[in-house]
């Protein structure tokens, strides 16, 4: 098996531990409707993945994509969900709110230099007071029954986010894989000084993964609120964090330049099984933590082993030599 | 009202005249907004003894209020005593600081409403210092606190995110009172605490769940936050029920962090795994309008619910017509806090736990109960009168 092929498969470790555990433990897991919630769980993560992925590679982070699908729901139920209120000019604002969030994110780290992780930290905590100062802590409308086909709707038997959300991957997929603008994209977050010296505006380009991720959080708030039907404060929360592991796991590397679409939906799909898994097994809350932990700390281990340059040079020659080898790198 | 039992400030506040009225000389004396300042004098919550007894009656009688069996109450129920609060006895206008939840949701935005009227209300004149902390930033709450002790106000009101127990001694130990609103702490340092008795509440919802399934069956039990005391202290009443009844089985429990997202990501799982689920316990309503909404989606009928008095929630059991009881939590009681700190202020003997009432109702009520001209994100019963929630465009004229 080449390298290559061994890196594109890394990631899919995780979902087919998963699938052996749910065969030995849990048939339940593979109960078709449960891997249409599964896959639906999935959908939403993936696209806000996928804006993450884009971040990392340009040798980013951003910490603030749950704020803003906080935010796009919140946007929603304000202008939308009252008495005559407008989808349209809800559905306006919330791209305009996640542009806004992009552009500031992206001025700020690509153009004044302030670390990805600070700066967007600062925003998330900006867009969270100004959430709470607009609405003085009540939502004063609901989600507008519009949008939710959105999140609970199917063509056939297949949910609507995970058409919305493997077209959004396709979409991304041809935008960093195949396009000039995913080249600048990699050189850029590979080696941003040579990329500056070859012509590249790495600035722009940084400031603009920026933007992107926020717009595939809109899009993601947009999908979470139809799913939820209510207003939910803490819409977002966690996939600030679980948006960097799923990329982490798929491959990518947060030095920037490394990361594939591919990688990245299968980690998601891993962990959103890992998730439902452990729910219907009825681990105990503590467990499940810890098995959180220790499979995405093994999974990122592995993911190094396997993207190590010693190791492939060494092959598999015993234990001795590759524990040697990893040693050493 | 038949169903309902809403005994809110002003009936403790009654109870408690009786009381003194009636004999009980060592929890008169004074409250006012000069604490201590000798004027007209009022008590704001009963004694110690009267404490007690509200509470243990509360284990009695509340359940009764939906014709269950009484509770047999705990032994802390029998062990609230009079503090003697004579030593924090203050001349002058009092300065009170109030280490409160941030409004970034309804309740607590409720609840530090409900403080400031009161205030308004009550006690103009003091000096309310308030400082809120967010939820998940426990241990900057530590450092508010000390913040505000550096303000040397006569006594503290803290809102525990967490156990802030290091936080409570320093006050104690700068001879500052503290109060415990809606939470606790693992010391003995604080004077008094105020909040609903949460292995209550749990239970309450478990008695009906049991006897809304004849005592057999299989349910799904959804709690708040793990390791969150209110999320814990309802749980443990609740499971203290379901034992009781051997041919109740709780296939599945998960926490859901009051999230109506991860109420209803659990419920979908849950609804794949088993074809029998004949009723549900939430300990909130977030995650039971979130659950109830994986039935809907699921087609499947939805099962008696234990929830709380929010209006969306209240709002779904209209539509759908489900058979659900309703165990409050009101964020209004936090106004009774600021009535014990000026009690403790006055000098007046205050009891080491304040048990708050709170609405307890089922689908008989719902019509006296739910407002479809108000949002869903209302918790009722609300502080806010018909013309406020208009204004603030939480209800249709």
């Amino acid at each position: 098996m080449s390298r290559s092929l061994a890196q594109k498969l890394a990631p899919a470790a995780l979902p087919v531990l998963v699938v052996l555990a749910a065969l030995m433990f849990e048939r339940a897991f593979f109960n078709p409707v449960n891997l249409q919630n599964v896959s639906r769980q999935a959908s939403f993560l993936l696209i806000v993945a996928l804006g993450q992925l884009i971040v990392v590679i340009g040798r980013g982070l951003d910490l603030s994509v749950g704020a803003v699908i906080t935010t796009t729901l919140l946007l929603l139920v304000e202008i939308a969900g009252r008495p005559g209120g407008s989808i349209v000019i809800a559905l306006i604002a919330v791209v305009a709110a996640g542009l806004v969030i992009g552009i500031l994110n992206g001025l700020m780290v690509g153009f004044r230099k302030v670390p990805a992780i600070l700066a967007t930290l600062a925003m998330f905590v900006l867009v969270e007071g100004v959430a709470v100062w607009v609405t003085e802590g009540r939502s004063k409308g609901r989600v507008p029954e519009i949008i939710k086909p959105l999140g609970v709707g199917k063509v056939g038997p297949v949910p609507i986010p995970v058409i919305i959300a493997v077209t959004a991957a396709v979409l991304c997929g041809i935008l960093i894989h195949r396009s000039s603008y995913g080249r600048r994209l990699f050189a850029s977050g590979a080696n941003p000084d040579a990329s500056h010296l070859s012509g590249v505006s790495v600035r722009t380009i940084q400031a603009s993964t920026f933007v992107l991720a926020s717009l595939f959080a809109v899009l993601a708030g947009l999908l979470l609120s139809g799913f939820v039907g209510f207003y939910d404060r803490t819409l977002g929360t966690g996939y600030d964090l679980d948006s960097i592991a799923a990329v982490v796991l798929g491959g990518a590397s947060l030095a920037g330049g490394r990361g594939t679409v591919w990688g990245t939906a299968v980690a998601v799909l891993g962990l959103a099984a890992l998730d439902n898994l452990l729910v219907l097994l009825g681990v105990d809350v503590s467990i499940k933590l810890i098995l959180k932990a220790a499979v995405l700390f093994l999974a990122v281990v592995s993911a190094g082993w396997v993207g190590s340059t010693t190791f492939w040079t060494a092959g598999w020659r015993g234990k001795r030599t590759l524990a040697t080898t990893t040693k050493g790198t | 009202m038949k169903h309902v039992r809403l005994k809110l400030i002003g009936v403790v506040a009654v109870l408690a005249l009786i009381a003194v009225a009636c004999s009980s000389a060592e929890e008169t004396t004074t409250t006012t907004a000069a604490a201590g300042g000798g004027s007209d004098t009022t008590t704001t919550v009963a004694g110690a003894s009267d404490q007690s007894d509200i509470l243990v009656n509360a284990f009695r009688e509340d359940p009764q209020v939906l014709g269950l069996d009484p509770i047999e109450p705990p032994d802390y129920a029998y062990e609230i005593v009079n503090v003697d609060t004579s030593e924090f006895k203050i001349d002058g206008t009092p300065k009170i600081a109030f280490a409160i939840q941030a409004p970034e949701f309804s309740w607590p935005a409720t609840y530090n409403q409900a403080v400031e009227a009161r205030k308004a209300e009550a006690y103009p004149d003091i000096e309310l210092v308030i400082s809120p902390t967010g939820l998940g930033e426990t241990d900057s709450q530590i450092a508010t606190i000390e913040d505000l002790l550096v303000q040397q106000p006569d006594a503290l009101i803290i809102t525990p995110l967490t156990d802030v127990s290091g936080a409570v001694e320093e006050a104690a130990a700068q001879g500052v009172p503290v109060v415990l609103c809606t939470g606790t702490a693992e010391t003995d340092a604080y004077v008094t605490r105020v909040d609903r008795d949460n292995f209550l509440n749990g239970a309450i919802g478990a008695e009906w769940i049991a006897r809304s399934i004849d005592y057999s069956g299989k349910i799904v039990t959804l709690s708040g936050i793990a390791g969150i005391p209110t999320a814990e202290d309802r749980l443990r009443g609740a499971t203290s029920v379901f034992e009781k009844y051997p041919d109740i089985e709780i296939v599945a429990h998960e926490y859901t962090n009051w999230d109506a997202a991860a109420g209803k990501t659990a419920m979908q799982t849950f609804l794949t795994q088993f074809d029998q689920i004949d009723a549900v316990w939430a300990d909130g309503a977030g995650q039971a309008v979130g659950a109830i909404e994986a039935f809907k989606e699921a087609g499947r009928d939805i099962p008696p619910f234990a929830g709380e008095p929010l209006n969306g929630f209240l709002r779904l059991a209209s539509e759908e017509g489900f058979d659900f009881v309703a165990v409050g939590y009101p964020p209004s009681h936090s106004s009774v806090c600021l009535d014990v700190a000026m009690d403790i202020l006055g000098g007046v003997t205050v009891p080491s736990f304040v048990n708050v009432e709170v609405p307890i109702f089922d689908k008989t009520e719902l019509d006296e109960w739910y407002r479809p001209n108000c949002v869903d994100d209302l918790w009722l019963p609300t502080p806010l009168t018909d013309e406020e929630l208009v204004a603030e465009g939480l209800c249709e004229a």
